[in-house]
């Protein structure tokens, strides 16, 4: 069964496939450009030390977004076998 | 320039090495850094290759041609308007698929490009393995391989240059052509049709083994944003990097002083013997000679040292983890993070820092940045703190005085960085206009800086920048602050008069006349306020060898200087207006005479302001 859920709440270590980005066009835009486009596969890796912003790997580059950018995206993950398209690196770190 | 020069312009998406590559070409000096946006604005310089001379442009990095912020406007513009013999198309090869997507956009509408394949030492690392002739049979063009830090692969890319350039090579994509991105309504389109084709490109010319970044990127990316580490780190390495400044300028400060005394008792030895008037041997000697041996002694080694060991934290990668890390203080303010690494290339130069804060996207955002940035001190103050910490509160070189140098430098910069986001809040609340733009920034990979390129690029532009601001602006300002301190008018020197007049006000904030006549002369340049300063306390009006900070402290003393007068010009170099070059940066940047306005007066408000607290503070306790 397929979860979504906004890229915000993705668990640290954990990762899922980008299904919409919903933001304001221009910020929509910037977002894409750097990757973080429909269908690409995301993972959170590690956060600021305050908690806000978080860093999210997109084809081995990182990103990083605050609460409201990372809430307007929307990511979808298998329920249980979420790191499926990374094979053999699923879940380093918890 | 020349009629058959070649025009050959440096596009790609930020932080690929295009100035990299365009330092190794031209051989001049643009600054690299490992971040997103360094460079914000274009620059031309030529080279020669088979007897054709070229002009290459280097232009800001841009993730797309349909972007709206202003440093991807300059590239768009230019690759739009301006006409070029050839596009060299940087890509990250260790990020093709979102660089190739750039590169389709590029090709749509101008398709005399080559494909230059950067970063391709650091593939094998990444699991990456590219056909570049698979990939130039499905682009029409060449792609070329290459490493522009460990200079591989560029003889065959000028070769490919001067092939495109000659018109030998016609492009050969017919599907590139169609596409349309001048219109809004074709653009939607475009731009699924470019995601397609890039897709396709990758999977037939890409091997990628995994999608992860290497393990010690992501340990030393989770140590530094760390919890219990990430800002401790933070404040080790700049306790660190001052430590290190203020160890390793004392000596060849003595040493220059020295050197720079010798040849002044030669100077004036010449002077007597070719009987020069007495005026002219004042002018030239008391005044513009040592102003100037004062600013190259004192400004210029903690500079050398300071600014090279920054720019291999630059090049580390380093920066935008702090700008990560310190993002939700800014958030708070309601400003941006970004504004952090404007900040820190501010500490270089405020009129650098100013430009930079074309990265930030937000309208307000920008503009806070722009009026906060003299906040923190750049290269012209940063000595003048130097010296007054040595004078005033640990004078000597034992590691001991050293280290209460560091924290009170700490504690300075705490100061800066706690009132740029003070004043950053109320300006947030008090400007109208857009909503924050967010933060999103690409965090690049930690890179092992190549250390000796790095320190010796560095300290070249730094020795090289306080020489010229010496010789061009603080040896005239030497000459016009000795003829105001040597020119009477009803029996008294000018700058007497100066000083008097504004010694009441001095004095209101526990300073006096001759230092708010020091910075006002420091207008053109911050270096000259010392010895400003020390030429108004001479009667004579001339700057004896203060070699030492001992004779300094005497000086000082004897003019009536506290620790508290001390701590009110510290406070006072930091927060005072910008430069003459920041304002006419700024004026630039905001085309508005208003904010440059705000901007002067801004800083120098908070100056009186808090100098007055302290004050205040000091009557009401002591
Ligand atoms: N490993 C490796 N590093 C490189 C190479 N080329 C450049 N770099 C490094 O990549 C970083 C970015 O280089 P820059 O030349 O500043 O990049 P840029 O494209 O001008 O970046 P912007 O001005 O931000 O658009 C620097 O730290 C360089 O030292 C390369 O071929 N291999
Ligand atoms: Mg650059």
């Amino acid at each position: 069964m397929k979860l979504r859920f906004p890229l915000w709440t993705l668990p640290l270590g954990k990762s899922g496939i980008i299904s919409s980005v919903n933001s304001e066009s221009a910020t929509a835009e910037r977002i894409r450009n750097l990757g973080l486009t429909e269908g690409a596969g995301v993972r959170a890796v590690f956060f600021a030390p305050f908690g806000d912003p978080r860093a999210y790997e997109v084809n081995r580059s990182v990103v990083a977004l605050r609460r409201k950018q990372a809430s307007e995206i929307i990511v979808e993950t298998e329920e249980e076998d979420g790191e499926k398209q990374f094979q053999g690196h699923a879940g380093g770190e918890s | 320039m020349e009629k058959n020069n070649f025009r050959v312009m440096l596009a790609g998406n930020p932080n690929v090495g295009k100035s990299t590559l365009f330092n190794l070409l031209t051989r001049k000096n643009q600054h690299t850094g490992n971040w997103t946006g360094k460079t914000v604005d274009f620059s031309t310089g030529l080279f020669t290759y088979n007897g054709r001379s070229y002009s290459l442009t280097d232009l800001p990095g841009a993730y797309s041609l349909l972007s709206f912020s202003p440093e991807e406007a300059v590239t768009r513009d230019h690759l739009l308007s301006e006409s070029s013999d050839c596009v060299i198309i940087v890509l990250d090869a260790t990020a093709v698929e979102r660089n190739l997507r750039f590169a389709l956009e590029v090709l749509s509408v101008n398709q005399n490009a080559v494909i230059c394949l950067n970063m391709t030492d650091e593939c094998e690392k990444n699991g990456i393995f590219i056909d570049s002739e698979k990939m130039s049979a499905a682009l029409g063009v060449s792609v070329v391989k290459t490493s522009a830090a460990g200079k591989k692969g560029i003889a065959l890319l000028l070769k490919e240059v001067e092939a495109v350039c000659e018109g030998n090579k016609k492009p050969e994509s017919a599907e590139l052509s169609l596409i349309d991105l001048s219109t809004a309504d074709s653009r939607s389109s475009a731009v699924s049709l470019l995601t397609q084709i890039s897709k396709r490109i990758i999977k037939d010319c890409v091997t990628i083994k995994s999608d992860r970044r290497n393990e010690s990127q992501q340990r030393l990316d989770k140590l530094l944003t760390s919890k219990s580490f990430g800002i401790p780190a933070m404040m080790l390495l700049t306790a660190l990097l001052f430590w290190i400044t203020l160890v390793g300028a004392n000596y060849p400060s003595e040493w220059l002083s020295a050197l720079f005394s010798l040849i002044k008792s030669g100077l004036n030895e010449l002077m007597s013997l070719l009987k020069a008037p007495e005026f002219l041997r004042g002018l030239l000697i008391d005044g513009v000679y040592t102003t100037l041996s004062w600013v190259v002694s004192v400004m210029l080694p903690p500079m050398a040292i300071f600014f090279p060991l920054f720019a291999l934290i630059e090049e580390s990668g380093y920066l935008p983890r702090i700008a990560f890390n310190a993002d939700s203080a800014f958030a708070k303010c309601g400003v941006n993070g970004k504004q952090c690494l404007t900040m820190m290339m501010g500490i270089g130069c405020n009129a650098c820092g100013v430009e930079g804060c074309r990265i930030i996207h937000g309208r307000k955002e920008r503009l806070i940045a722009i009026l906060t940035n003299t906040f923190m001190p750049c290269n012209g103050r940063f000595p003048i703190l130097i010296a007054l910490i040595a004078v005033f509160f640990s004078g000597g070189a034992e590691p001991k005085s050293t280290l209460l140098s560091v924290l009170i430098l700490m504690g300075i910069t705490t100061l800066c960085v706690a009132m740029t986001l003070l004043v950053s809040k109320l300006l947030s609340r008090m400007i109208g206009g857009d909503s924050s733009s967010g933060f999103i920034l690409e965090l690049p990979p930690y890179r092992k800086p190549r250390i000796i390129k790095t320190i010796v690029n560095s300290l070249r532009d730094k020795a090289l920048k306080v020489l010229g601001r010496a010789m061009l602006v603080a040896a005239p300002a030497g000459a016009v602050i000795w003829l105001t301190a040597n020119i009477s008018i009803n029996g008294s020197a000018v700058l007497d008069h100066c000083v008097g007049f504004l010694e009441p006000f001095g004095k209101a904030i526990g300073v006096d006349g001759v230092i708010l006549i020091a910075f006002i002369l420091g207008f053109p340049a911050n270096e000259t306020v010392i010895p400003a300063m020390l030429m108004a306390y001479t009667q004579s009006g001339t700057l004896t060898d203060y070699s030492g900070y001992g004779q300094l402290s005497e000086l000082f003393s004897a003019n009536g200087w506290t620790a508290l007068t001390a701590v009110c010009v510290m406070i006072i170099t930091v927060f005072h207006f910008p430069c003459s070059t920041t304002c006419l940066t700024i004026r630039k940047e905001t085309r508005s005479l208003k904010w440059t306005l705000a901007a002067f007066l801004l800083p120098t408000a908070l100056g009186i302001l808090l100098c007055a607290v302290i004050n205040c503070l000091y009557t009401i306790f002591a």
